[in-house]
């Protein structure tokens, strides 16, 4: 049976339940993980007591306690206090780590899955020779080369090399990921069509192909965070980038290594927060990839 | 004699020491254990692992700088005359006996017969005038020895040291490392391939070394002393970070932890730390002659703005006390001079003096070392101290290495550094504050080269006194160099190893050391 309409009809739409749509959970729990996280950073002062940088020495590795809820540190400062602000430092340079190297990794990208030949292997194999660097080493050697700086524009010192290390490093993987999918995504059919249809070029990049070669980078951008979080607290960790002294949960691990066995909460803490964060962005990641792909 | 930047030693010589010299002096033959109790004779054989906090800087003791070389070159090395652990008594060792003429001023050694070098090659008279030649010629510690004119070889076992004046503290810096005695012209070998592993007569050799990370010592079959020493070997390796020197002491990886942290003391069990009055000091080392220290307000300022008694109770985690006198004050002779205001907390004047000055409000930096020593706390806690004074400051903790380097071209703002004297004298902490124009601050070593001539040809403990507190009030007016606190010297010892006893001054022999049976 074939129903026609009639001119200035509209068709009848069903009201359909909203459906689930795979992946949905995993944003979900990810999006309020996340998000709790960045409302205390954003609250900080609010939910927590005093300065992180406030000493009082002569009530150092106090055990948690109604005044301090996670005690205190080897020099008296309130441990909470420290681990909030610390996810001020850990996200705005995971975030920053992440997103100028997407920006500029996804240009790239695009131009090397437009480009001609050699354009694209220059960029190529320029990626091979950044991904062959040590990540660790080349950290330690910009940082040493770069020192800690004095702090640049809302950055504290320190903040920048580390941003500066990200952007060298991670660009190429944003850059492989649009590249391949540009390149996929030009010989659609669609895009041959708008092609065929006159479509300026610039138009048909910006509408048709971008749009629909951005997705894994977007899913990926969530997961690099989560790992500039982690690599940040190594660096940290092994006393590389974020100057000691500074609310930074691999610094604060590293200072909580000495009193492990009497403080063990002053390493827990600090630990449990990068795993949590770690998996929130993760979850994010596979939410969208999973949303993406259904 | 010696100290080191993270941890800095010194050695040299003491005039109440040199009174104790050589009387009645056979080899001790007992030292006290930490824990438990083991009073049967002691087991040969076996051997026990330590810690280095940071690797060692050179074999050749007269361009050594780390304190970690110090409690090494012990075991490689003898000298003429040996301490007791403690510091305060003078032993026969190379040397069984000498003879001190004053009118002459002479000095003169009778070689044990029976003192060998680890390859059996005997030690005469003329590898001790080999060896003073180089003690004369080092740059950093070569003062130490400006008394000796010349040196006399009547036979092979009899030295004659001419002195250019009387010098009783000299016998005391012939005790320690820096006066080590090599062979003569280095074996047959060249300088360069002699210090790449020495042959001493100490009584362990160097079996193998792995640069930056471990030393394998084995018995020296030649040992002068009979019967020693009881290990078959020690080794060392080089663990920086605190908590892995738990870790790795705790799983019985380490029998013995050299200088453990103060931050990670606590975690020990208390029986097997093993404490010593502490022959150091904790000081904060300026740049003079460049960027904004240059301007003795600002350094005044910062030494105003300091809380001593919350640094040490904080910084120091307790384990310390506050530092009275920029030598160390465990040092006889070393006292408060009484127009000194070292300690002194005001910091409204704090305030004033860093208006006054030409500081223009930007960021210091202050390096520490980040391997061992008490210095990287204790940075963390002096930030919000001078931040309300009005000084801003960042701490930076680099490896004792680059620390030294850094210190030493002058490559520095403020540091953050621990030296201590290796024997009871001020002679040690003297020549090393003038060497290194007072902890490379480069300020004049002018009062300290003076005061330790001073000490040289003092005549009784007063004048020693005297001469300290002159360079101290010198050193407390310039304010190159800020003393901060005396931090504890403390090992940590498992409980299967016998003989050991703490060493205030830093440096210790193994031979007596033993494995419980």
């Amino acid at each position: 049976m074939t129903a026609t309409l009639k001119a200035g009809e509209e068709v009848p739409r069903t009201r359909q339940p909203r459906r689930r749509r795979r992946g949905d959970g995993k944003l979900a729990v990810g999006a309020v993980i996340v998000g709790l996280f960045v409302l205390a950073a954003i609250f900080a002062p609010l939910i927590t007591s005093g300065h992180p940088a406030d000493q009082d020495l002569l009530n150092r590795l106090a055990p948690p306690s109604q005044a301090h809820i996670l005690g205190t540190d080897q020099l008296g400062r309130d441990e909470w206090t420290r681990l909030v602000h610390a996810i001020r430092i850990d996200l705005r340079v995971a975030a920053l780590g992440s997103l100028i190297p997407a920006i500029l990794g996804s240009l790239i990208g695009i131009v090397a899955g437009l480009g001609n030949h050699w354009l694209d292997a220059a960029i190529m194999r320029t990626s091979d020779i950044v991904v062959s660097l040590p990540l660790f080493v080349f950290f330690i050697a910009l940082v040493g080369l770069l020192g800690p700086g004095t702090g640049f524009l809302f950055l504290d010192p320190g903040e920048l090399p580390l941003i500066i290390g990200f952007t060298v490093i991670s660009w190429v993987v944003y850059a492989r990921l649009l590249r391949s999918e540009v390149r996929r995504v030009r010989s659609m059919d669609y895009v041959r069509a708008a092609r065929l249809g006159g479509l300026p070029r610039w138009r048909v990049i910006t509408w048709h192909i971008v749009p629909n070669a951005i997705g894994q980078s977007i899913v990926y951008f969530f997961v690099d965070v989560g790992l500039a979080v982690v690599a940040i607290s190594t660096l940290s960790f092994l006393g590389v980038g974020i100057p000691i002294g500074t609310p930074e949960w691999g610094s604060m691990i590293q200072a909580g290594r000495n009193v492990i066995q009497t403080n063990w909460w002053l390493i827990a803490a600090p630990g449990a927060a990068i795993a949590l964060i770690g998996m929130g962005l993760a979850l994010i990641g596979d939410g969208l990839d999973d949303r993406i792909k259904s | 004699m010696c100290r080191s930047a993270t941890e800095a030693t010194a050695c040299g010589a003491a005039l109440t020491v040199a009174a104790l010299l050589l009387s009645g002096c056979s080899p001790s033959s007992s030292t006290s254990s930490p824990s438990g109790s083991d009073t049967g004779p002691a087991k040969r054989g076996g051997s026990l692992a330590m810690s280095l906090s940071s690797a060692i800087d050179t074999w050749n003791p007269q361009k050594a700088l780390a304190t970690q070389s110090y409690r090494v070159f012990p075991q490689v090395y003898a000298s003429l005359l040996r301490s007791t652990p403690d510091g305060k008594t003078l032993r026969p060792a190379l040397a069984s006996s000498y003879k001190a003429d004053p009118k002459a001023k002479t000095l003169t050694f009778t070689l044990n017969p029976d003192a060998k070098f680890s390859d059996g090659k005997p030690v005469t008279s003329a590898d001790v005038k080999f060896s003073e030649g180089l003690w004369s010629k080092g740059e950093l510690y070569g003062g130490y020895f400006s008394s000796i004119k010349s040196v006399q070889t009547p036979s092979p076992r009899t030295v004659v040291f001419k002195l250019s004046k009387a010098d009783e503290t000299l016998p005391a810096v012939l005790s320690t490392a820096n006066a080590a005695i090599f062979p003569d012209k280095y074996g047959g070998r060249t300088a360069d391939a002699y210090w790449k592993k020495p042959v001493g007569a100490g009584p362990f050799m160097i079996s193998k070394q792995t640069v930056g990370r471990s030393i394998g010592l084995t018995r020296n079959p030649h040992y002068y002393r009979s019967g020693l020493p009881y290990l078959d070997g020690v080794e060392y390796k080089v663990v920086a970070d605190g908590g892995q020197q738990l870790l790795q002491f705790q799983s019985g990886s380490l029998d013995v932890v050299n200088g453990v942290e103060l931050e990670a003391a606590a975690q020990y069990p208390k029986d097997q730390i093993v404490g010593a009055p502490s022959s150091g000091v904790s000081v904060l080392t300026t740049n003079t002659k460049s960027g904004p220290l240059s301007d003795v307000r600002l350094r005044k300022a910062i030494a105003l703005a300091i809380d001593y008694k919350k640094l040490v109770a904080g910084g120091y985690v307790g384990e310390a006390s506050v530092a009275t006198s920029l030598l160390p004050q465990q040092v006889p002779g070393v006292t408060k001079c009484p127009s000194c205001t070292w300690s002194t907390t005001d910091l409204a004047t704090a305030k004033d003096l860093v208006k006054d000055s030409d500081y223009n409000g930007q960021n210091i930096e202050l390096i520490v070392p980040s391997d061992g020593g008490p210095g990287k706390l204790a940075a963390q806690a002096l930030v919000p101290m001078l931040a309300e004074a009005g000084v801003k400051v960042t701490v930076n903790p680099l490896p004792t290495s680059s620390l030294i380097d850094k210190l030493s071209k002058s490559d520095f703002q403020l540091g953050v550094i621990t030296y201590s004297a290796l024997a009871p004298t001020p002679i040690d902490p003297l020549g090393f504050l003038g060497a290194t124009g007072v902890v490379f601050s480069q300020s004049s070593p002018g009062p300290a080269n003076k005061a330790l001539a001073e000490v040289h040809a003092a005549s009784s403990p007063s004048e020693v006194t005297a001469a300290a507190q002159a360079f101290e009030a010198t050193a407390d007016k310039s304010r190159a160099a800020i003393p901060l606190a005396v931090p504890k010297a403390l090992d940590a010892v498992a409980d299967r190893v016998r003989g050991f006893a703490a060493a205030p001054y830093q440096a210790y022999c193994a031979d007596e050391l033993s494995i419980k049976s």
